[in-house]
């Protein structure tokens, strides 16, 4: 039976990746420091952003303000901001980047492991490293809070399966596009400048700021075609409760299929990649 | 005195011409400061026009305020980024050294050996925000109202500079103190909204201690209100100056205490 098993394991291509998976967890849980100056450099923000809100509820003239209660636009906020953290944890944008820049990429291409494979695992491993450390503590406390302050609801058992399922789907998708804006570092060294665009835009576009809903009519049409919406603000509407449960299954269906389309954008964008390193070696 | 006026303009032609070597990630960083605050700035658009007005502040005031916050911010983080190295990694590393065998002012050649273009991106939304929304304010502008901003604009720059210098120079004890740096310097967001949505913990904290309000915030408050800013002013710069002094202090008191990394 041993034997077989060893067999099997041989056998599986999957196997290799796991390690990558491990890598990724255990780099996360690296990362301690950084999530604690996370933690208070965001702490402000969401401060402000509570009073403001609490604010502006108390001068409008209607208790909703685009289908938002005060309640639900401040579990919204918070809760964007942290979802944000799990599902923009990957790393592939700086590991891609670096590679280039730093000539790690010829050693990366030459071993028997699909580089690209390789920084997804990683990025699902970070992605569970930052949930066990971060995301599930910070997340608890939050909601706590938020309940006992302004009778925010604890999300129910089915949509927090929903939500990891969902969540996962959105750190495939940002996996995807970081891989694709990562090759970028073969025109320029500035990825500092970089990654600071391409993650406040994105957060901007994803609902991490503010809900689509207070966006501008033909702004939200774009949007609502563009695979932005369902990359934040999906898991959390789905973790908030905000769709039924056919809606939720449709939203992850979209999701599922924007990750596939990426991945797809992704390989391409990278077989252009690969031969630009052959001609630099010459 | 004199040598550090001359000296300083040779540092940040050195500074620029390395950073310029690479023109295209030049251009990037500027961009990438503009878009951040341009980001920001459309969410509170986006949600301030939501309602009529938020307690007698129209989104136009607002902007306003926005503008005259970011002026002196950027401007400092043009001149000074190199604080926030002291605070994160150069007392463990041990990199003052190279500071400390020069026959000049430690502190001088930290400032002048960082120039962050990166800033400017700050910069131009700030000039370009009081240029669109100064009209649009029901002001009548003089010599007695545009003045007195100006010069609480020129002690903030100051007022942030040395708010991150008493809190680097904290790392001179701690090892690293960038987190808590982090936190201080993020409470100078609080100043672009009117300070009366927050409680009264709050508005103590930026008014008696951290006084990014009293700077940038107060002044716009008052001359929106039509009231006299001079007296303002000169509190503010009493106070820059105090905090100024208290930063040099600090600095200097810990830079006695400084050992090198390693014997």
């Amino acid at each position: 039976m041993k034997v077989l098993l060893k067999r099997y394991m041989k056998r599986n291509p999957f196997k290799k990746y796991f390690a990558f998976v491990k890598g990724g967890i255990l780099q996360a849980f690296s990362y301690k420091f950084s999530i604690f100056g996370w933690i208070i450099g965001d702490f402000i923000q969401i401060i402000i952003l509570c009073f403001l809100w609490i604010a502006i509820y108390q001068y409008s003239p209607t208790t909703e303000i685009n289908g938002f209660t005060m309640p639900m636009m401040l579990t919204y906020l918070v809760s964007a901001r942290i979802v944000s953290q799990l599902v923009f944890s990957g790393d592939s944008f700086w590991q891609i980047g670096e590679d280039i820049r730093y000539g790690y990429i010829a050693n990366n291409l030459i071993r028997p492991i699909d580089y690209r494979k390789r920084l997804m695992t990683m990025d699902i491993g970070n992605f569970f490293g930052i949930m066990i450390i971060a995301f599930i503590p910070i997340y608890i406390v939050s909601i706590t809070v938020l309940h006992f302050a302004i009778g925010a609801m604890f999300p129910t058992w089915y949509n927090i399966i929903f939500f990891f399922i969902s969540s996962l789907a959105s750190l495939l998708i940002i996996s995807s596009f970081n891989f694709m804006i990562g090759q970028l570092a073969f025109f320029t060294g500035a990825l500092f400048g970089i990654g600071m665009i391409k993650n406040e835009l994105l957060m901007f576009l994803s609902g991490g700021y503010l809900p689509i809903a207070f966006f501008p009519e033909k702004l939200q049409a774009i949007l609502n075609i563009l695979p932005f919406t369902s990359v934040l603000q999906t898991p959390n509407f789905i973790l908030m409760g905000n769709y039924g449960i056919t809606e939720t299954i449709i939203r992850i269906l979209i999701q599922f299929g924007w990750a596939l389309v990426f991945s797809v954008l992704a390989s391409l964008t990278f077989k252009g990649t690969i031969k630009h390193v052959t001609s630099v070696g010459g | 005195m004199k040598k550090y006026f001359k000296l300083y303009p040779h540092y940040i032609a050195m500074c620029i011409k390395t950073k310029l070597s690479y023109k295209v990630d030049a251009i990037i960083g500027i961009v990438s400061f503009l878009i951040t605050n341009i980001v920001a700035f459309s969410t509170l658009y986006l949600t301030i026009s939501s309602i009529p007005s938020l307690n007698g502040w129209t989104f136009e005031k607002m902007a306003f305020l926005y503008g005259f916050c970011l002026i002196p911010k950027s401007i400092d983080h043009v001149f000074t980024d190199a604080i926030w190295w002291l605070g994160g990694w150069a007392i463990r590393k041990g990199d003052l050294d190279k500071y400390l065998i020069k026959p000049l002012n430690p502190l001088f050649q930290l400032i002048a050996d960082d120039f962050q273009y990166d800033g400017l991106g700050e910069l131009i939304l700030g000039i370009f925000l009081l240029i669109i929304y100064g009209p649009m304010q029901n002001i009548t502008w003089s010599v007695s109202n545009v003045i007195p901003l100006i010069i609480c604009g020129f002690f903030a720059i100051f007022m942030f500079t040395a708010i991150k210098l008493i809190f680097a120079s904290i790392a001179f004890w701690t090892k690293r103190s960038i987190e808590l740096m982090t936190t201080i310097y993020e409470l100078s967001s609080f100043t672009k909204y009117p300070i009366n949505i927050f409680n009264r913990f709050v508005k103590v904290i930026l008014v008696y201690i951290i006084p990014f309000s009293l700077a940038m915030y107060y002044p716009i408050d008052y001359l929106y209100r039509g009231e006299s800013i001079w007296i303002l002013t000169l509190a503010v710069a009493a106070v820059t100056i105090l905090l100024c002094v208290i930063a040099y202090s600090l600095w200097h008191i810990g830079l006695k205490k400084y050992e090198s990394a390693g014997n």
